[in-house]
């Protein structure tokens, strides 16, 4: 294998800004990586190289291409520009983010008090966490058709969907995190004479937020998942059922503009919460 | 100091627990009526009936099939280059856009194009399958082989190692954990592809089989698929943090 | 007056005894160290008179008052630094200031005048992590003094130090302790720390845990541990509790005491 020399480093960076807050670690490699490329070898040259890949081999594969359904990026372009005019995308998007939204919120909020109560009382965690990842591990999208029976083809429904997909990260995460702070630091905090409430606002929560946001990384990433999934089976609104209609009809340029859509919510979304990982992880020694 | 309980009384309060759970779906059946939730006892006798006359194992075995092959390519392709680009600082500045792309992006959008352009097939299900696992386990290995200690590399170089000895001492067991853990997530990945493909791309499998008793208001049946999968997804888990434990047992396994 | 006084405190974890029916007087100002083999129970009574544990029987007065849990008006410097790892070094030793409610200006004057006391100056806006242990350790110092204690209780403070430091540090407890004089609990299991720095050695053995000696030690205050330590009364002193420790130097059942 032809490799760049530096062993990498531990961080963990989907964040990949050229100016990585975290310094290098000491010691030089033995071998350093000859930047045979130039400038051209540079990190964040590179890594928009990396993302300009995608839609440029998927041009050129559209050009020698000749079949019909295989649609260009610039055909999507068009479509996007299109359906955002035409305020079709608009609609659809705010039908899907309403569910997205709320079912979060719907999800999180049960998942962080979970996961905050197994994290601090022991017997309880060892009672519930079998059950907690074996909930986790299952494939949630086998209940949905059922829901779907349960509760019918309206919101609701599709709320209930994208909350179940998220309650599980967060509250996987919570308990991670919580359980994570030393007890030294709890008793430290009793030594002081801290309240119950003041050792969750000066130790618990602090000490466990890296690890919240690292679950709600998790749960958008799945929650994104459920709304599509529940607007597949469900609805006659939003991104999803805007994939199908147009995908059935072969208008795949038109179906396309959902998901490149949905891509972009998903990487932005995900990105912004890295870094949000990365700012509150100042205070660890190697992140 | 004794705050952590003996065994038994924890696993007498984890039976406890359980029963508990099951006690609240019955109590909670019968509240909402067997349309909303079937009852436990319905469920047994419905799942005591697919498995008695075979039809379950109907279902089962194209799933397993798609599943086995699927998640194999997956594993196949996601490990290595998860291998490689874990090794090269440039490989992984160049992938780590598209790949966090299209590991942030619901897959499943996908599913209705593949349909249009591969078909109603075994094909189609097999790639979404192989879609669903190839990132988690790309992902998970390429950060474990990340995780390697610059120290040992040094001392590896230090050997005058070459590359394949720098692999086989330190990269490779640096990795281990890593794999194993792309292993366990592209698996449970793999089942959610499973279900999907199943539920769309064509009449068959254990999805199939859920849809088409949902569709049926018959819940209680329904429910067998979704029980057996969340067994599969729990035996899995315990299974494979056993097995890293075993292979990389100076690692914490979370 | 901070007097502590413990009365036949028994302690037992399980059917394992600690401590058995141990007494100790200590006067107000006065700094008392506490040596002994890992396991002989000095950290456990420590814990036991700062409120952590509950002795099985018997009991803690401070200042005449039976301790029921932690108090406002002592605090603790752990071996193990135990420092908020997302806070600063200024928001670490402000931290009992805080809990306590005190109002911010004045607790930031507090704070900048214990950095300050310890050394730290500079430091303030830096996390634990970017501290060596030494520095860690002025922290969790200046954090226990900034609430201004009258009972300073001390567990192995600079045990994990390297030797150059942990010398460096007795310097500097001696000097902080000269300028506002507290009444200091402090286990070690180091023979010439708890020389230079006490007014009284306890010493105790293990299984169980108690006291087989207690020895004044003469030295004049304000002391320097340098002229101390070549005071041919010090190596007299350490001759004597060498013999007393090392009469208890049998091996030790494993899993002793952290630091050992």
């Amino acid at each position: 294998m032809t490799s760049s020399a530096v062993a990498p480093v531990s961080t963990s960076s989907a964040g990949a800004s050229p100016a990585s807050p975290a310094a290098p670690p000491a010691g030089a490699p033995l071998r350093r990586s000859r930047n045979r490329l130039g400038w051209l070898g540079s990190e964040p040259v590179l890594w928009v190289l990396g993302l300009l890949l995608v839609p440029v081999v998927w041009h050129l594969y559209s050009m020698v291409n000749d079949d019909k359904l295989i649609v260009g990026p610039l055909d999507v372009a068009r479509a996007f520009g299109d359906l955002t005019a035409s305020g079709e995308l608009f609609t659809a998007a705010q039908s899907s983010g309403t569910v997205l939204v709320t079912g979060l919120v719907a999800g999180a909020i049960p998942g962080l008090v979970v996961g905050i109560l197994v994290g601090r009382f022991r017997l309880l965690d060892l009672v519930v966490d079998p059950y907690i990842n074996a909930a986790f591990a299952t494939p949630l999208v086998a209940i949905v058709p059922i829901l779907i029976v349960a509760l019918g083809f309206g919101v609701q429904a599709k709320i209930v969907i994208v909350a179940m997909f998220v309650f599980f990260p967060v509250a996987i995460s919570t308990a991670t995190g919580v359980r994570e702070v030393p007890r030294d630091l709890v008793e430290l905090a009793r030594s002081f004479c801290a309240r119950e409430y003041t050792v969750w606002r000066d130790v618990l929560i602090p000490g466990a937020l890296p690890y919240i946001v690292t679950g709600f990384r998790l749960a958008i990433g799945r929650a994104l998942i459920a709304v599509v999934v529940a607007e597949f089976s469900t609805s006659v609104t939003g991104l999803g059922f805007m994939i199908l209609r147009y995908s059935r009809r072969f208008r795949m340029a038109e179906g396309l503009v959902p998901v490149v859509l949905l891509m972009i919510v998903g990487f932005v979304l995900f990105w912004a919460l890295k870094r949000v990982e990365k700012r509150l992880s100042v205070w660890r020694a190697t992140p | 100091m004794s705050d952590v309980p003996d065994r038994r009384t924890v696993l007498l309060a984890r039976i406890g627990f359980g029963l508990l759970v099951v006690g609240l779906w019955w109590a909670l059946s019968a509240m909402l009526g067997s349309l909303f939730l079937a009852s436990p006892a319905d469920v047994v006798s419905s799942a005591a009936r697919v498995l008695g006359t075979g039809e379950f194992f109907d279902y089962l075995l194209p799933s397993l099939k798609i599943l086995a092959i699927g998640a194999a390519l997956g594993l196949l392709v996601g490990i290595p280059v998860g291998l490689l680009i874990g090794r090269s600082k440039r490989l992984y500045w160049l992938t780590e856009a598209p790949i966090n792309i299209f590991y942030s992006t619901p897959l499943v959008a996908l599913i209705p194009f593949l349909l249009v352009i591969i078909g109603f097939n075994d094909t189609t299900k097999i790639f979404i399958v192989w879609l669903f696992t190839v990132l988690p386990a790309l992902i998970n290995t390429a950060s474990g082989v990340r995780t390697v200690d610059r120290d040992l590399v040094e001392l590896s170089h230090s050997f005058c190692a070459g590359e394949w000895a720098l692999w086989r001492d330190i990269l490779i067991p640096t990795a281990v954990p890593g794999i194993i853990t792309g292993v366990r997530v592209g698996f449970i990945h793999a089942l959610t592809g499973v279900v999907l493909a199943d539920f769309y791309a064509g009449a068959s499998g254990l999805g199939y089989m859920i849809m088409r008793y949902s569709n049926r208001f018959d819940v209680a049946t329904a429910l067998v698929p979704v029980l057996f999968l969340a067994l599969v997804g729990a035996v899995s888990i315990v299974v494979l943090k056993g097995v890293q434990r075993r292979i990389a047992p100076w690692q914490v396994v979370s | 007056m901070a007097t502590i006084s413990a009365q036949s405190v028994q302690k037992s974890f399980d059917s394992l005894e600690v401590l058995s029916r141990l007494d100790l007087e200590i006067q107000d100002c006065e700094f008392v160290s506490i040596l002994g083999p890992s396991g002989c129970g000095k950290t456990t009574l420590l814990r036991t008179v700062a409120g952590l544990e509950k002795a099985t029987s018997g009991q803690i007065l401070l200042d005449g008052q039976p301790v029921t849990g932690p108090r406002p008006d002592l605090t603790l410097v752990f071996q193990n630094f135990r420092l908020l790892p997302w806070r600063t070094v200024e928001a670490n030793v402000g931290y009992g200031l805080r809990l306590r409610g005190v109002p911010k200006a004045e607790a930031r004057e507090r704070v900048q005048q214990k950095i300050d006391m310890v050394g730290l100056r500079g430091y303030e806006k830096k996390y634990p992590y970017q501290l060596s242990g030494g520095m860690q350790q002025r922290v969790g110092l200046a954090r226990a003094l900034a609430i201004d204690p009258k009972y300073l209780l001390m567990d192995e403070p600079f045990g994990a130090l390297d030797a150059q430091t942990r010398e460096l540090m007795q310097e500097e407890l001696l000097s902080i302790w000269a300028d506002s004089p507290k009444t200091v609990m402090f286990v070690t299991h180091s023979i010439d720390e708890a020389i230079v720095l006490s007014d009284r050695v306890v010493v105790m053995e293990a299984k169980p845990g108690r006291i087989v000696d207690d020895i004044r030690i003469p030295f004049e205050r304000p002391r320097s541990a340098v002229d101390i330590r070549t005071d041919p009364v010090f190596a007299e002193l350490r001759q004597h509790m060498w013999g007393l420790l090392r009469h208890e130097d049998r091996p030790v059942a494993a899993g002793g005491a952290p630091g050992e």
